[in-house]
């Protein structure tokens, strides 16, 4: 296909061919994939974190994976569900990386999972009561999910926020949807807990 | 089931995600459990305001144009370092002791190959008496300031003496000649295609467009076609394509605007490229097929409401539809 017409016929391709393209090196149908897809995934990574810069971090991260991992990538799933998990573990990872800094050694040493809440990461105000006080439902929200573990945090963003199914965030996590469940209940939970005097 | 599993159902059901059967028996449920239809009250209230609460950061159209703007420049980097000849480069290990050694011969070597590089004529230049083109006889290498970089060391051989070893001479040079030298079009449009520095690439791009002639028009529309398509600067990628505007609109044109209207980030760039597109139209290129097929997948799904408009606009004075 000459340089002058891909403009058009890539647009107009399915991301199987895409992909197939992608991963022989054709740069303009990686692009394509791009194009198709990012806003979704920056979507996720802008509902996921709170500052612009993180978002894009996390979107740059997520493609440069897609670029590095295409080739390994079997059509086993769609390209956009392969394409979210990406996004979904760029985004707990980037999490888990700041909170290393605060208690992470102690909780490697313990063996523990992220089922509990971190409240002390994304506190703003320092304390639950000096940060409701004056702030407005939308703050209070996104206080209230700061406090999630990162992995409830995107199931429940993923849910509330982008529309997704239990099953496909199960396909997303790599895990049972089960698990999905309990994160969502846990999170459901907590969440309501903290907005009670809002709601 | 117990009266937690009820709870969890309360929760699944409040976010849409129990089935028939399981909806059935928490009805059944709740229809004498007053505790768990307060908890389903409440958790309707939690995602009515989770649903008008919002979020702080939205996507917006800025934020994803900047984001791919830096991915491209990323991708840019990726890309050079998977080359397989600079893993080739990076297995090969320089020991100090050689280049204390070998400072004097580097320094004989560079002074002969940089001599030859600047001064030996271009290839089909023919002889030394072939005229020197304008731009060349001012062009003035500044030898004294000669860099040597990345050398890198081919074959120590360690038995016979000799050694082998590869680098990158690079000597300032200035030049100064009319923007119609086609030496200084060759200058110009590497700088524009190839330079790191955006600023550099802007200024190649303004004087190239200043000085495009007949002769030279089909090379330098090329690369502003590139630089239009690739450049990860927006201010690069504009100038680009405000100097193809002033150039005649032909098929190569034609495309390069499609794909800026299909493809650039940019909300600014592509609102350029369909005004372009139409004041060809207008200035008596019409509107054939391809332009026709992007416009109307504008028209039903650019982020950018203009774009949309415009496209439905420039579709309905085309078509008549």
């Amino acid at each position: 296909m000459s340089r002058d017409n891909t403009h058009l016929a890539y647009a107009m391709m399915d991301d199987v061919e895409l992909v197939t393209r992608a991963q022989q090196g054709d740069m303009l149908a990686f692009e394509q994939l791009v194009f198709r897809h990012d806003r979704k995934v920056l979507g996720i990574a802008a509902r996921y974190v709170t500052s612009a810069e993180d978002a894009k971090d996390i979107y740059q991260e997520v493609f440069l994976r897609v670029y590095r991992n295409l080739k390994k990538f079997r059509f086993k799933s769609e390209f956009a569900t392969w394409l979210h998990r990406i996004t979904v573990n760029v985004c707990l990872t980037h999490r888990a990386r700041g909170r290393r800094t605060f208690q992470a050694h102690l909780a490697d040493a313990r063996g523990e999972d992220d089922g509990e809440p971190h409240g002390e990461i994304r506190d703003p105000a320092g304390g639950p009561d000096e940060a409701a006080a004056g702030a407005d439902l939308a703050e209070r929200i996104e206080q209230a999910l700061g406090r999630l573990s990162p992995k409830q945090r995107m199931v429940f963003t993923l849910r509330h926020y982008e529309g997704y199914r239990l099953g496909e965030i199960a396909q997303m996590m790599d895990c049972m949807e089960g698990t999905v469940k309990r994160y969502l209940f846990t999170a459901t939970r907590r969440m309501r807990e903290q907005l009670k005097d809002a709601l | 089931m117990k009266h937690d599993d009820y709870r969890e159902l309360v929760s699944l059901a409040a976010s849409g995600e129990i089935d028939g059967d399981e909806r059935a028996v928490l009805e059944r449920h709740m229809a004498g459990c007053a505790e768990c239809r307060q908890e389903f009250a409440s958790l309707g209230r939690l995602h009515a305001a989770l649903t008008g609460g919002g979020r702080a950061l939205e996507v917006d159209d800025r934020l994803l144009a900047e984001a791919r703007q830096e991915l491209r420049v990323a991708l840019r980097g990726e890309r050079a370092r998977l080359r397989p000849w600079r893993v080739l480069l990076a297995s090969v290990r320089t020991e100090p002791a050689w280049r204390l050694a070998l400072g004097g011969a580097f320094a004989l070597a560079c002074g002969v190959v940089a001599g030859r590089t600047l001064f030996s004529p271009a290839p089909g230049g023919g002889t030394d008496a072939a005229p020197v083109p304008v731009a060349l006889r001012s062009a003035e290498p500044r030898e004294e300031e000669t860099r040597i970089t990345n050398v890198h060391f081919v074959d120590h051989a360690r038995g016979s003496g000799d050694v082998e070893f590869t680098f990158d001479a690079v000597t300032p040079v200035r030049m100064r000649g009319s923007i119609d030298d086609p030496k200084i079009q060759k200058v110009l449009t590497h700088a524009m295609l190839n330079e790191e520095n955006p600023g550099v690439r802007l200024q190649a791009v303004s004087a190239l467009t200043r000085g495009a002639t007949e002769a030279q028009e089909s090379d330098v529309r090329g690369a502003l076609i590139k630089a239009l398509e690739a450049d990860p600067n927006v201010g690069v990628r504009k100038e680009a394509l405000n100097a193809l505007r002033r150039l005649p609109f032909d098929g190569e044109v034609k495309k390069a605007l499609l794909h800026t209207l299909v493809a650039d980030g940019n909300p600014g760039l592509r609102v350029a490229a369909i005004n372009a597109l139409d004041a060809a139209r207008t200035g008596a290129a019409g509107v054939d097929s391809d332009i026709l097929e992007v416009l109307k997948q504008k028209a039903r799904s650019d982020e950018n409401n203009y774009i949309r408009v415009k496209a439905r606009a420039v579709i309905q004075e085309a078509t008549g539809q």
